[in-house]
């Protein structure tokens, strides 16, 4: 099959744009036509709860950490995300920053991440693992690659995570588990990586029609466990604009401080946020060197692709799970993601120029 | 712009398809001139949600005679109901849900057929 343009370019979940996709709630309420514009502009904090423990071994619901918060910004049909590690020191919180949400709700955690980042948080979107779950499951499960098999066992936390090496669809509950999982030498940032992964596949999963009666079904279903000031009125009539979202997603810099405390490497993150957020696609290539990944019948396509942009990549044929850009740089990778319409992941881990990878989700 | 035959043979079959059971607002979009990644959509009113059901029965059995069949979602919605057989797109809702979403008017440089 010819990988149509058109394909590529439906690559990019936002669980916070979850809000943009679902139905008014009860079937009483009044449906007021509203006409579609922009989206609407804001900067929002997304975050995860964790469990919360009653007893020994005794799991009972949402808890009042968040290990998983993002700070995101919504601007111009474009997505930007940066993750925040949740052992981060946060002055204003007294602590680590995952703890703020416990010790003063959603404002406390807007102002701790606002500290963090100097970014301006509007709105808050907190999410339970299990709404997590549910979105997921609407929008078909997501798939990964995992080079080795992913196990860990906690029993105090009911988590079992067992998931061979190889390419694996994942359901909603699995998606958690693999989002949650962080025993590795990396371990947080790997973790926050795996999250921008996860997000980008239901963003572009959620930007297929077919998907839209499941999610809005979801979402309406969730959207009372979640502590939001994000009305769904508001949201709803810019579903359709979903689709021509584009998204970015890196972490905050930074550093190793005293104790098991992060500190923010204040010098990165003024260039690291200008570049993040200023970066738009610059019509010439970067000087980057570029690196196809993916299916074998994809590479020659998109090397001429290239090349006609005056581009020169190597290839190598590898096994994808999903496509998407990767670079550290966010200039570079602006560009890439723009030619091919793909969300660009910015990793924590090291990363040598960009990296485009090309999997079977170009070719359905 | 070359239109494909097959598939606007299916739109029309589609459209027949939702007229006999009496849908509401029948109206088809060719979205190939502004979505680089969408050809057709058919849009219809149910008038509630046994009619939707009804709907999406009857285009599914009659084009699964016609050896055609959706492909797999994850699970529909009371108000709206997505069939998606490739190029043509098959939007079933109530008429309150297709005013709030306002396909019709996101789309609306669509070339309607």
């Amino acid at each position: 099959m010819r990988p149509r343009l058109s394909f590529l370019l439906l690559g990019l979940a936002l669980l916070a744009l979850g809000g943009v996709l679902s139905l008014p709630r009860a079937s009483g309420e009044g449906l007021r036509p509203k006409r579609a514009g922009s989206l609407p502009e804001m900067g929002l904090v997304v975050a995860a709860r964790d469990v919360e423990y009653c007893g020994y071994h005794t799991p009972c619901g949402p808890g009042s950490r968040t290990d998983t918060i993002f700070y995101l910004r919504l601007e111009g049909g474009e997505v930007k995300g940066v993750a925040i590690p949740r052992d981060l020191y946060s002055p204003v919180a007294g602590g680590k920053i995952n703890a703020a949400y416990g010790r003063g709700g959603a404002e406390l955690l807007k102002r701790a991440v606002e500290e963090a980042t100097g970014l301006v948080a509007e709105r808050h979107l907190i999410l339970t693992l299990e709404s997590v779950a549910r979105v997921v499951d609407a929008v078909g499960g997501v798939e990964v690659f995992l080079e080795r098999p992913m196990r860990y066992t906690d029993t105090a936390a009911r988590l079992f995570i067992d998931f061979p090496a190889g390419r694996l669809h994942l359901s909603g509950e699995d998606a958690v588990k693999y989002m949650r999982f962080r025993h590795e030498a990396l371990g947080d940032y790997a973790r926050l990586d795996r999250i921008k992964e996860v997000l980008g596949q239901v963003l572009r999963r959620a930007q297929n029609p077919a998907t839209w009666p499941a999610l809005t079904r979801a979402l309406s279903e969730v959207w009372r466990e979640l502590d939001t000031d994000l009305a769904l009125e508001e949201l709803l009539p810019h579903l359709p604009a979903v689709r021509g979202l584009r998204l970015s997603l890196a972490t905050l810099p930074v550093r190793e401080g005293p104790g098991t405390f992060l500190y923010v490497d204040e010098e990165a993150k003024g260039r690291f946020l200008a570049a993040f957020f200023g970066a738009t696609p610059s019509p010439s290539p970067p000087r980057a060197a570029v690196r196809l990944r993916g299916l074998p019948e994809l590479l020659p396509w998109a090397q001429a692709f290239l090349a006609r942009e005056g581009v020169r990549a190597e290839a190598e044929a590898a096994e994808v799970a999903r496509s998407a850009v990767y670079a550290r740089d966010p200039e570079a990778g602006a560009y890439f993601a723009d030619l091919f319409h793909l969300p660009l992941l910015a990793p924590h881990r090291p990363l040598e120029g960009v990296v485009v990878e090309l999997g079977p989700d170009l070719l359905q | 712009m070359v239109k494909t035959k097959e598939a606007l043979d299916l739109v029309g079959r589609i459209k027949d398809l939702l007229w006999e059971k009496k849908a509401e607002g029948v109206v088809a979009l060719d979205l190939r001139r502004v979505s680089e990644s969408l050809d057709y959509f058919v849009l219809a009113s149910a008038t509630s949600t046994p009619h939707l059901q009804a709907l999406e029965r009857h285009v599914q059995e009659k084009l699964e005679e016609e050896g055609l069949r959706p492909r797999p979602t994850e699970g529909q919605s009371p108000r709206w109901v997505v069939l998606d057989y490739g190029e043509v797109v098959v939007h079933l809702m109530t008429p309150e849900a297709r005013d709030y979403y306002d396909l019709e008017g996101f789309w609306a440089d669509a070339d309607r057929i």
